[in-house]
């Protein structure tokens, strides 16, 4: 793992002078369902919970970006 | 501390299917397979409701976690810190490491589409609700993030980016 870079969410707890993990998301490619990049349940943003109120859904193979160039 | 809200066991609930059905909901023009399918799927909703619930409740009682590794940050004036010291008043931390390593130009975008949907609930998180919790955005400097090392690892903190909303909240 060493010099690799990787998107964590982490949660702890503090247990008197040390901290101890409480949870953190787990799961990489191998929890994946087909046609789905591996997420969270719930989904914790927004943004793909919203995109699953509506009729189109979330688009294949689109993700966010910086700018829209608009 | 307050307690968590917790869910009743299911014999204590109304069913799903019942509470969907007392729902007075209707559209005008709305056709009678509309509100049908609608009601099955409002059944559905509460019971998904119910069942992320139920997990929040799994989690809250997983046993005691791994001790965190002595992880050293930097923070915005340069002093390197260790992990308690994120914490703040609070006894709860929540962190989330973005990927913005120092070769990167810019953020990962969906790592900052992510930190956008964490930045306003922060102050909700870290001041209103019980004041218990804490919320860092942490993103490597030369080394290796929390997840994946221990000890000597220099991260940064970045109170914000030009690109994103970026907080810490950690008082």
């Amino acid at each position: 793992m060493n010099g690799e870079e990787w998107a964590a969410v982490l949660v702890w707890k503090r247990d008197g002078d040390r901290v101890r993990l409480f949870w953190a998301a787990e799961g990489g490619p191998e929890t994946a369902d087909p046609g789905f990049d591996p997420h969270l349940a719930p989904d914790p943003t927004p943004l793909w919970n919203i995109l699953d109120w509506t009729p189109e859904g979330r688009p294949v193979g689109w993700y966010p970006k910086l700018n829209y160039g608009d | 501390m307050s307690e968590a809200a917790t869910l009743p066991p299911e014999d204590a609930l109304k069913p799903a299917r019942d509470m969907a059905e007392a729902s007075r909901v209707r559209w005008p023009g709305e056709s009678e397979v509309y509100r049908k399918a609608r009601t099955a799927l409002l059944a559905e909703e509460i019971a998904l409701r119910r069942r992320i619930q139920r997990l929040a409740a799994q989690r809250r009682a997983l046993p005691p976690g791994p001790v965190a590794g002595d992880y050293r940050f930097l923070d915005e004036q340069g002093e390197e810190i260790g992990l308690v010291d994120l914490f703040g008043r609070h006894d709860t931390l929540f962190s989330y490491a973005w990927m913005y390593g120092p070769e990167r130009e810019r953020p990962c975008p969906m790592c900052t589409s992510f930190v956008g949907s964490l930045d306003i609930p922060a102050p909700d998180s870290s001041k209103g609700w019980r004041s218990r919790s804490s919320a860092v955005h942490l993103s490597r400097a030369s080394s290796p993030s929390p997840a994946s090392a221990a000890g000597e690892t220099s991260n940064s903190i970045r109170r914000s980016a030009t690109t994103s909303p970026a907080t810490i909240e950690s008082s």
